[in-house]
């Protein structure tokens, strides 16, 4: 096995990239996956409300406490400059200010400027936030208006706003793969960075044509070489998918083997094939190292944005979903929003066998480009030499 | 002597297919794929849209249906309304044409796919209407005169909640790419800032020792080094920029000319920090410009580069940090550029930088100077 002893040796010195990715996949990884939302009843979505309370009445606190069972709410006196970082950075947020005499107002019917609020202009959370207010500031003056006191309005208010409508999530329920979505919706980039950021390397080392004339010259045969290289990617190909793939999600996440996560992991090995075939193609198809980390880049960070794996594939337009139907990674970041019900997705067999079919499609398509690549370059060869041998000595 | 060495400086920091790749092509792939994934977000993620929902009425509910109709109607409505059987409308969820079905049953209730802000905002609706119809009833029942008043008082428009105006600028958070962007190409320029070291430094490459043997003073040698330094990754930045402002056609929501000095000025420093490192320890030449990009990455992720979240963790837990953070500051002048409507904190950005730049450049002077080799 000295062929692949040497691959495994190249292999080593080109780990530190490998490495880097991994660490940084897993730590975003297993981050997100661990915060995403509770998959079980319907959650409501809650904005950060940050409330600066100048009247400091029973009215302003019921507000506050309204407001509270349905968003995060913290209190403070934020300045033009803090709130307007905070509503750019964060969109979620809401600069809620209650000015003085807001409870005597209210309780006198009159509603007119009472409250001011720093929001992110015509956001969801503008209007959910705004629309809540409303509510409360109407439902309360309607009972001022039927003649209840403003406690009475308020503690009625509170009373009548209780009621919640029932809501029913129709869509196939994941089998706890809803949870592991974030996680595995990264690999196609970390898959295709580690693989051809650290094999393409390697493999264009051992195939040049110095190292190839010197171990032909040995008695390992061309057979045993090509096998032996390809045993030596495929095992660090399968110790990462085992790594990634199967032991963090079963031991970090303590994630059930479902029939789901079957199909997650059946999803990610023809996404490896794909991984596996483009490598091949690359270290074929150019010389130059530095060229590696040019097209690493564009195809790993390009199927990414494309595809939906760092932005949700229900914000992309519709010109970029039609070019990414014609990437694998979009077939496997179908399959991973259908298991985990999201992004318009509904998960049944058939989905699942297209996508899968269609990346073993991309992969056997990027193998016979190889193929012809090598026949390309074979020619060529073969062309220079007997353009040589028939020039006059 | 010194415009000579400007001169072969500039063109082999330009030959270096490297910096061509890293500071010129890498910046502009990346500036496309932000723009396609990321800046058409903003319309869709944060700001309200109207939503498709259909309504399968079991019961007649005439009120509800004239509310769900003035709803629907006008440019900038609330709801595309679709009423359907439930057949229909359950096939219309699954395909993902509606984000909810109302029920009227004749009470109220919601089937929804998934949870999100748009089936968040379907159910905070019908908790308003069923709320509004209760306390009407309520009344009502209690005293039939009070009908009036009561239905006034949820049919008059607010004008409770005052929004204050913070900023006129463009506030597409997702704009923060494209800052984090050029800021990453000026931090990008410690590989430029390194290359000056190594090329007259004895110990660290082969023309570093060619270079000191000749009777150019290493004081012009490194101030050359520095000035086209300078330039070419000015160049570099200004390129990103250029592609972002008019190839994308993205509204960094700033005047351009204002780019350019930030960017010109965030160059120099990173050409400064870089220089800075590229004459520190005794790290191979390998090592150094693995380390300098590395460095120069991880600022750009503290500052929101590959994360946008981070920035606001970094600002809620380490806000010092972000004063002192490289790439953050090219990223938050550009921001204060943008939003605030006076150049204070631009201008505290500004001076940031150029203190950073001057400090580096000094200190990569002071380690430069007097070194002797025992055999070169």
């Amino acid at each position: 096995m000295q062929v692949y002893k040497v691959f495994m040796k190249i292999l080593r010195s080109k780990m530190s990239i490998a490495i880097t990715y991994l660490a940084i996949f897993l730590f975003i990884g297993i981050s997100s996956a661990n915060n995403s939302p509770n998959q079980g009843n319907f959650s409501e979505n809650s904005a950060g409300i940050i409330v600066n309370d100048l009247d400091k009445s029973e009215a302003s606190k019921a507000l506050i406490e309204y407001l509270g069972q349905s968003n995060k709410i913290s209190e403070g006196a934020p300045s033009d400059r803090e709130m307007l970082d905070g509503i750019y950075y964060n969109p979620s947020r809401y600069y809620l200010t209650i000015k003085e005499g807001f409870g005597q107002k209210l309780a006198g019917g009159e509603t007119d400027g009472i409250l001011a609020h720093a929001a992110q202009e015509g956001s969801y959370y503008e209007s959910l936030v705004g629309s809540k207010i409303d509510l409360y500031l109407t439902t309360a003056k309607a009972y001022v208006a039927a003649g209840s006191t403003a406690e009475e309005a308020l503690s009625k208010a509170a009373a009548a706003l209780e009621k919640k409508t029932e809501v029913t999530i129709v869509s196939k329920k994941a089998e706890g793969f809803g949870d592991m979505e974030s996680y595995f919706k990264f690999i196609p980039y970390i898959f295709l960075s580690v693989f051809i950021f650290a094999l393409c390397p390697v493999i264009m080392t051992m195939t040049k044509t110095e190292i190839k004339n010197r171990i032909f010259s040995s008695s390992i045969s061309p057979k045993r070489f090509l096998f032996e290289t390809a045993l030596s990617s495929l095992s660090f190909m399968a110790a990462i998918y085992l790594l990634v793939i199967i032991l963090i999600p079963v031991f970090v996440f303590k994630a059930d083997v479902t029939h789901d996560m079957e199909i997650a992991w059946l999803n990610s090995l023809a996404f490896t094939v794909f991984c596996a075939s483009i490598v091949l193609f690359i270290s074929n198809l150019i010389s130059s190292e530095p060229l590696v980390s040019l097209i690493g880049n564009i195809v790993s960070l390009g199927m990414s944005f494309i595809c939906g794996v760092f932005v949700p594939l229900q914000y992309l337009d519709g010109s970029v979903k039609t070019v990414a139907a014609f990437l694998p990674a979009y077939w496997y970041e179908i399959l991973v929003s259908a298991l985990a019900g999201s992004n318009g997705q509904v998960y049944s067999a058939s989905l699942a066998v297209k996508c899968i079919l269609i990346q073993f499609i991309f992969a056997a398509a990027f193998v016979a480009a190889t193929f012809a690549v090598l026949k390309a370059k074979e020619a060529k060869k073969t062309g220079n030499t007997q353009n040589s041998q028939a020039l006059p000595a | 002597m010194l415009f000579h060495n400007i001169k072969y400086n500039t063109l082999a920091s330009v030959r270096e297919k490297s910096i061509i790749f890293w500071l010129m092509l890498f910046p502009v792939i990346l500036a496309t794929f932000f723009h396609i994934a990321l800046i058409g977000v903003y319309d869709k993620d944060i700001l309200f849209n109207t939503i498709d929902v259909a309504v399968v009425e079991k019961t007649e509910n005439p009120n509800f249906r004239k509310i769900m109709d003035s709803l629907s109607e006008g440019d900038d409505k609330m709801f595309n309304t679709t009423y359907a059987d439930e057949e229909k409308a359950l096939k219309m969820l699954d395909d993902g044409d509606v984000k909810g079905i109302i029920y009227v049953d004749p009470k109220l209730s919601l089937s929804v796919k998934a949870e999100g802000l748009d089936q968040t905002i379907i159910k905070s609706f019908i908790d308003q209407y069923s709320v509004t119809e209760s306390v009407i009833i309520e009344n009502a029942l209690k005293d039939p005169g009070s009908i009036g008043d009561v239905s006034a008082a949820f049919s008059e428009e607010l004008k409770a909640n005052e929004q204050l105006k913070l900023s006129d600028g463009n506030m597409n958070t997702y704009m923060t790419y494209m800052y984090n962007l050029i800021a990453m190409v000026c931090i990008l320029g410690t590989t430029v800032g390194t290359d000056i070291a190594r090329r007259n430094e004895a110990n660290l490459s082969s023309l570093g020792i060619r270079s000191c043997v000749s009777p150019t003073g290493k004081l012009t040698k490194n101030f050359a080094g520095l000035i086209s330094g300078c330039i070419v990754q000015s160049v570099c930045t200004l390129i990103a920029a250029v592609y972002i402002v008019f190839v994308l056609r993205d509204d960094l929501g700033i005047p351009f000319p204002m780019v350019v000095l930030t960017s010109v000025v965030g160059s120099w420093m990173g050409v400064a920090i870089g220089f800075f490192f590229g004459t520190v320890g005794k790290f191979s030449e390998g090592s150094r410009e693995g380390l300098s990009i590395a460095f120069s990455m991880v600022l750009c992720f503290l500052s929101g580069l590959m994360v946008g979240d981070i920035k606001t963790v970094m600002m809620e837990k380490v806000p010092w940090f972000n004063n002192i953070n490289p790439a953050a500051l090219v990223c938050d002048a550009l921001y204060a550029l943008n939003v605030d409507g006076n150049l204070d904190r631009y201008l505290v950005k500004m001076l940031t930088m150029a203190a950073v730049t001057l400090i580096f450049t000094l200190l990569g002077f002071i380690m430069t100077r007097r070194k002797k080799y025992a055999s070169i």
